[in-house]
């Protein structure tokens, strides 16, 4: 079985997306603050009048924010995926596709790093090797992550 | 079955339902009052069903076919003269357009074997009129009046041969529409001028048109921020800009309130289903209820209207069957048999505003108490803290809906939790108050539309949120902490340890938007503050904001999936100067800030709703025993039982009063004449709420639950277990003070005793 990813660039790291997952590519604009929501949501973004997540990939994966530049992109998620999500992503690969036998699954997802919450497998690129990355898996673990914190302000705001 | 059929099945569906609406209307009216309008109302009837028949025959649905058919012919008796709309007949019907609705919501699985039960049962009654000799049967009351008018005229001719035939009709000829009938080609060519003058259009046009009127909006907020801005000016000049933004700032208006209308549907197209469950609830439960429906004109958007109808229907079926007593419950405690319920629409700045009222027996907050700390939804100490009206309220909790029948609004499959979840999410509020023993009262205050709505933008630092005025109640601007212009004198002061907003005498809990955000802040009175009393069903409250930018009609827009758990945020909007707006939720907030309970030191807060009552307002009830009213505060009393449902008996010189399987001490009002010395008392006995060890007072009568406004004035001497005095209706009413300490040590005997 083969399939087509999108390679891109977190931190100076290699990472691939089921292009299937990816419903459009943009430019990044600059977000409106969502307060209480966690440090990975960077904010809302006003993609011709739908609001979008940004979820900024730099801080869920490495806990440091991206800095927007002319080779930032919003990776915008099919809504089978993940609710009205943008991935905001340092820099764009072209798409390739792998053959399943080129790919070293993973079977580690229990894991409590974000990286291996959807951490799909790994897979060679050129001289390197990129981190596929589970699409899938975003609503669920963005749900589940926002839900917590929500709890947590809650608890924090009792008077 | 092809898209095309589909599409002529909902179509005729949907009519079908408007003249089953309009059917049952009139049929109860009928059955209410013979004598009221009942030949145009059999007419209007008649050509429902006839309409019904026609559609149906076109499209082959032999079932709905038959069964209008056979309604048709026995109104068509009623027509003529040959029968007056006796309660069998008018029931009958009933039932028949209840067995039409029910093949209309299934249509494509309708069968003529479905409709054969009821279908002979129209045969059977049809042929009994028809008989010959047969005398129309009149109801009592027009028997009277026709008995007035003229005797004679009550004897009618035998059938003629044609009525048979229309009996056989109805069993065999399914398939001849009308036609043959001079009546039925009369009532189906009769033309409703209004009918013609309306064009169907799907409700998905209406939403994109809606969704367009709303872009619209926006385009247009956008527009009249650039014209207003002095690069505009320099580059067009004001002359030539200003009338052009000028009309399409009219314009734009007058597309979204002409969209808008569109939508909107008068009440009554809900409302005009209750009085027929009501009826038919309370035959199947042995009661007695009257319903009054007012504001039916009321128009809503149909999208609200959709969700609110299952909503509405709860509630009117458990006022039914469990705020409602049963006729002999409610003889025995001085009620009139026949309950009431009333169904209102008001609308109420901007918004609708429905209540459910009854005079049943309402909640009783002791037993909601109970089952919440049964069920775990509330400790002790969190319950301690809660007025009676926050109790009440927990009926509407998550998990508290599958109780047996501790209220009057339990017991039913789907949760009250759910009833007002659904509420919620069409941006409506949902409170409740109720006396125990006088009845509940439900309101329900609903957006006219949930596209676009009025709100006040706000601020702290550069972020900007939007926050609905539906949930506005004053705006005030302080100063350092106190009102600087306006007679309200408002002024943020410190309770226990907590913020307060002090302002007409009410208390205010204070919440700092930057700090439940968690946008920093400081606790400064210092400079200038926007305190903004905002409304939620917890109470009201104020928030205290930095900046307040401008008042804006905004289009919501849904967040994300994943956003909603947040809480503070019911929506997002974009501004005229494109900038995206969260919508803070008044209620997320309200909860977030958790208004009643001090954790830290593991006290209750007087909940703030009490102060206010106190101070302000005195809830309660008015009792009199002889010849003295009092008022006992709300809070105080749990229950209120007839004297003649328990016994009265005397144990070591104390008199106690049993009922429920429980002992109540007696405390005397008038130690002089006590009530309690009486073997079998003609009065009340109220429950009191508080006391560790079962008490009660006696009374003669309870002649209201009401709400006085002004100040308690104190009595000089102070006797012990009156507070004060008030004045109601001309009279002057003791304030019972009944602690809970002193009324588990019995204090109020001993000291009305002194």
């Amino acid at each position: 079985m083969s399939l087509t990813f999108l390679g891109f660039d977190v931190a100076g790291k290699g990472y691939g997306i089921n292009l299937a997952a990816v419903r459009e590519v943009t430019l990044p604009m600059p977000p409106v603050t969502v307060p209480l929501a966690p440090k990975f949501v960077r904010g809302l973004v006003n993609l011709r009048g739908e609001l979008v997540v940004l979820v900024d990939m730099g801080f869920w994966l490495w806990g440091k924010p991206s800095e927007i530049t002319q080779h930032s992109r919003i990776l915008l998620l099919n809504p089978s995926c993940s609710d009205a999500t943008g991935l905001l992503v340092d820099g764009l690969r072209e798409a390739r596709t792998f053959h399943s036998s080129d790919m070293l699954v993973s079977d580690n997802n229990e894991d409590s790093t974000p990286l291996a919450r959807i951490l799909q497998g790994l897979c060679k690129w050129d001289d390197g090797v990129i981190t596929l990355v589970d699409a899938g898996k975003f609503g669920q673990i963005l749900e589940k992550a926002i839900d917590a914190k929500s709890d947590d302000s809650t608890e924090s705001k009792t008077l | 079955m092809n898209q095309e059929s589909q599409e002529f099945w909902e179509e005729f569906a949907s009519e079908a339902r408007e003249h089953l609406a309009s059917a049952g209307s009139d049929l109860l009216a009928l059955e209410k009052d013979p004598a009221d309008g009942a030949k145009a109302r059999i007419d209007r009837v008649f050509r429902g069903m006839h309409s019904i028949k026609g559609g149906a025959a076109f499209l082959g649905l032999v079932a709905v076919e038959k069964l209008s058919h056979s309604l048709e012919s026995l109104l068509d008796l009623v027509r003529k003269g040959k029968c007056e709309p006796r309660p069998d007949l008018i029931d009958l019907s009933l039932r028949g357009t209840d067995k039409l609705q029910a093949l209309l919501d299934d249509l494509a699985h309708s069968d003529p074997e479905q409709i054969q039960e009821i279908a002979l049962e129209i045969t059977n009654l049809v042929a009994e009129i028809s008989k010959p000799g047969a005398k129309p049967t009149p109801t009592p009351k027009q028997s009277k009046a026709k008995s007035e008018k003229s005797p004679e005229k009550s004897t009618e001719k035998p059938q003629e041969k044609s009525e048979p035939e229309a009996t056989s009709a109805l069993v065999e000829d399914t398939h001849a529409p009308s036609m043959e009938n001079p009546h039925d080609s009369q009532a189906g060519s009769s033309v409703d001028p209004a009918r013609n003058s309306t064009v169907r259009i799907g409700v998905e046009l209406l939403d994109r048109l809606m969704n367009l009127a709303g872009e619209l909006v926006l385009v247009r907020n956008q527009a009249l921020q650039l014209a207003g801005s002095n690069k505009s000016r320099n580059l067009l000049g004001e002359n030539e800009l200003r009338p052009v933004v000028s009309k399409l700032n009219a314009l734009t208006s007058e597309i979204q309130q002409t969209v808008l209308q569109t939508r909107l549907q008068p009440l009554g197209n809900i409302f005009s289903r209750f009085p027929r469950m009501v009826r038919n609830l309370a035959r199947d439960l042995d009661k007695e209820i009257s319903l009054e429906i007012e504001g039916s004109e009321v128009e809503m958007d149909k999208a609200i209207l959709d969700l609110l109808t299952d909503p509405l229907t709860h509630l009117v079926r458990n006022a039914c069957d469990h705020g409602i007593e049963s006729p002999r419950e409610r003889t025995k405690i001085g009620k009139p048999s026949m309950g009431r319920m009333i169904l209102r629409a008001v609308p109420e700045g901007g918004m609708i505003r429905i209540e459910l009222r009854d005079d049943g027996r309402g909640i009783d907050p002791a037993k909601v108490r109970d089952k919440a700390l049964k069920t775990g939804i509330k400790t002790a100490a969190e319950l301690d803290a809660m007025t009676v009206q926050e109790i009440q309220s927990l009926v509407f909790a998550p998990g508290f809906s599958t109780a047996a029948t501790v209220t009057d609004l339990s017991g039913r499959g789907v949760g009250l939790d759910v009833v007002r979840s659904n509420v919620e999410l069409i941006g409506g509020i949902l409170t409740l108050s109720s006396q125990p023993g006088f009845g509940t009262q439900l309101s329900l205050r609903l957006p006219l539309t949930v596209a676009i709505l009025p709100s006040m933008l706000v601020g702290i630092g550069e972020q900007q949120f939007a926050l609905l005025q539906r949930d506005i109640v004053e705006l005030i601007c302080l100063e350092n902490g106190a009102a600087s212009t306006g007679g309200s004198g408002a002024c943020l002061s410190q309770a226990h340890d907590r913020e307060v907003l002090l302002l007409r005498g009410a208390v205010l809990p204070v919440l700092r938007l930057a700090s439940v955000l968690g946008l920093g802040g400081t606790d400064s009175h210092k400079g200038r503050l926007f305190a903004v009393v905002v409304r939620s069903a917890r109470g009201p409250f104020c928030l205290l904001l930095e900046r307040i930018a401008s008042p804006a009609e905004i289009v919501v827009k849904r967040l994300p999936r994943v956003l909603r758990y947040l809480g503070a945020y019911s929506g997002a909007t974009i501004t005229g100067d494109g900038q995206t707006a969260l919508i803070l939720d008044a209620e997320g907030l309200a909860r977030m800030g958790d208004l009643r309970i001090t954790r830290d030191s593991g006290k209750p807060l007087s909940s703030i709703s009490q102060i206010i009552e106190k101070d302000s307002i005195n809830e309660g009830l008015i009792l009199r025993r002889l010849d003295e009213y009092y008022l006992l505060p709300m809070e105080h009393a749990q229950k209120l039982v007839p004297f003649a449902s328990g016994k009265m008996e005397s144990i070591d010189h104390k008199r106690y009063f049993f009922c429920n399987e429980q002992r109540h001490e007696m405390l005397e009002l008038i130690p002089a004449n006590p009530i309690a010395s009486q073997d079998q008392p003609k009065g009340l006995a109220i429950l009191l709420r508080h006391a560790s060890t079962p008490m009660a007072i006696g009374v003669d009568e309870c002649l209201d639950c009401a709400k006085i406004k002004g100040e308690i004035q104190p009595l000089g001497d102070y006797s012990g277990k009156i507070r004060g005095t008030l004045n109601w209706q001309g009279k002057i009413l003791r304030v019972l003070d009944i602690l809970g300490t002193d009324a588990e040590k019995g204090v109020l005997a001993t000291r009305s005793g002194k």
